[in-house]
């Protein structure tokens, strides 16, 4: 839901409740619940609104965010550490920061982002 | 160790204690109260919300004395907390004495010790330390935040320090009584809870001893050691240092709030975060007699007179001997295959969560039945729909 930071971080937390039942070690736990908060986050300061996707296999865990646009406009400056384009009330909440992308990438394994006006899919795994 | 204990002829089945637990460890079978030992930390909310006091914890008793030669006592300053001054405390002390000990340790200055030596490791760079004196809170972490067992820090508690001192110096004759200010700390000694590697011999609740306190009370005086740091270690969030990012915690939906709040790595500002599980600190503990509201004025009086020194440790001297808690990895397909076929039958539960099965939620039913322990129909809400419609 676009700018419902009152329910910010439901989902990761959903999330991280299900993959601690499941037993996995703590530090893939920790970068999951990161990679998880930020992505979700990022989802509500821009995005339209849209779902994530979690899927486990055997190879590993991969999180699907995907959105109803509009898209990021310059993904190379988007991942740039401390770039951001966040919008005032964004910031009133202590988001907004620039660090949302660049984390993600730095503590997921693999990290695929598609984007365009239509919408935005970040496809990151965890390998275990 | 299991502290709490259910008293079948008390129980009126109201099922408070079902829903109140945080942990869901509770369960009804037959009409009467199932306290699992794996999931239960021994918070004590079941006490608490129990009208008709079907759940307690005891401690040891004063009979218990009489085994030993020499019998010590450890007090913890947390006790102090109805005393409005010096006077007061020391009049308890001589109370205390009167029961039957021959000396009493205070703990404040190990208390004090363990609390101080955090500032050493806080000069460490990592992103967050988490510490508790709580038992509470550290079997939760190990239960239910096992990410955050590295941001632990893993101190021995203050009175297994006090009571490992008390037997260097009076040896095998001694017998060492901890008053508890709480149940979970009854877990800590010998008897009555059988943790046999304990220096502590047995653990005594402070509440069962107040009428015998209160007899003596208010005649003669004796020492109480206190120390400024002890003091600040039982009362949460007294002389709290922001300016060293230092943050206390109390109160148990509180301390849990933090801890998830911390697994998503967003207590960026906070470095060292310190857990309480009940309400303003151990001077919040069940079985003490003053009120926690009173209780932190109280402290805060006796923190202007207190003028003991705290005891000298090394980090390493401090370290909790490792027993390997470290959560062990289950095979994870097997536990996702459960978890789906928990979510199948959750999703033919109503959901209300009415606790009628004898489970607190329609999901930890539906764990029962994917183990076999419960079927469907054994869900009145099903069985009535069934009987309705046919």
């Amino acid at each position: 839901m676009r700018e419902d930071y009152a329910n910010a971080g439901k989902v990761s937390t959903n999330v991280k409740s299900l993959l601690k039942q499941l037993g996995l070690p703590a530090d893939i736990l920790r970068r999951i619940a990161v990679a998880c908060y930020e992505a979700e986050i990022n989802m509500i300061i821009h995005s339209y609104g849209g779902e994530v996707v979690l899927e486990i296999s055997e190879e590993g865990i991969y999180l699907l965010f995907k959105d109803t646009g509009p898209g990021i406009a310059d993904v190379e400056k988007a991942m740039k550490p401390g770039y951001s384009t966040a919008s005032g009330k964004a910031l009133e909440f202590g988001f907004g920061a620039g660090m949302g992308l660049p984390n993600i990438k730095r503590v997921s394994d693999t990290f695929d982002l598609k984007t365009s006006p239509e919408g935005t899919c970040l496809r990151i795994g965890f390998h275990i | 160790m299991r502290v709490i204990t259910y008293t079948l002829h008390k129980c009126v089945k109201c099922m408070r204690c079902l829903k109140t637990c945080p942990f869901e460890a509770i369960t009804i079978k037959d009409e009467r109260v199932l306290i699992s030992a794996d999931k239960c930390i021994n918070c004590g909310a079941c006490i608490s919300a129990c009208k008709h006091s079907g759940l307690s914890a005891k401690g040891s008793t004063l009979v218990d004395l009489q085994n030993y030669k020499i019998k010590i006592g450890l007090v913890p300053s947390s006790i102090y907390c109805d005393c409005s001054n010096e006077t007061d405390a020391r009049r308890l002390n001589a109370a205390l004495l009167k029961l039957g000990f021959d000396e009493l340790v205070s703990l404040s200055p190990y208390e004090g010790a363990v609390y101080e030596k955090v500032n050493d490791l806080l000069k460490e760079k990592k992103e967050l330390y988490i510490s508790s004196f709580c038992p509470v809170v550290n079997e939760l972490i190990e239960k239910q935040y096992p990410m955050l067992l590295d941001n632990q820090i893993n101190f021995e508690y203050p009175s297994v320090l006090a009571a490992k001192d008390v037997r260097q110096k009076y040896g095998k004759d001694a017998g060492i009584f901890l008053l508890c200010e709480c149940p979970a700390k009854l877990a800590f000694g010998k008897y009555p809870y059988g943790n046999i590697n304990s220096e502590i011999d047995h653990c005594l609740s402070i509440v069962d001893l107040f009428p015998n306190i209160n007899a003596y009370r208010n005649q003669d005086e004796a020492d109480a050691e206190l120390c400024k740091e002890g003091i600040r270690s039982v009362a949460c969030g007294l002389g709290q240092r922001f300016d060293a990012q230092i943050l206390s915690v109390n109160g148990m939906d509180k301390v849990r709030r933090a801890l998830e709040l911390s697994e998503f790595g967003l207590l960026k500002e906070v470095k060292y975060l310190s857990l309480s599980a009940c309400f303003n600190g151990c001077i919040g503990g069940q079985f003490l007699w003053g009120n926690p509201f009173n209780g932190r004025i109280n402290m805060h009086e006796l923190m202007k007179t207190a003028h003991g020194k705290i005891k000298n440790y090394t980090l390493e001297e401090l370290q909790k001997e490792k027993d390997d808690l470290k959560l062990q990895p289950k095979n994870m397909m097997e536990q996702l295959k459960r978890f789906s076929t928990v979510n199948e039958i959750f999703d033919h539960l109503p959901g209300f969560d009415c606790g009628a099965c004898g489970y607190p939620s329609c999901r930890s039913m539906a764990e029962a039945i994917a183990d076999g322990q419960q079927q469907l129909g054994d869900c009145r809400i099903i069985k009535r729909r069934e009987k309705d419609a046919s």
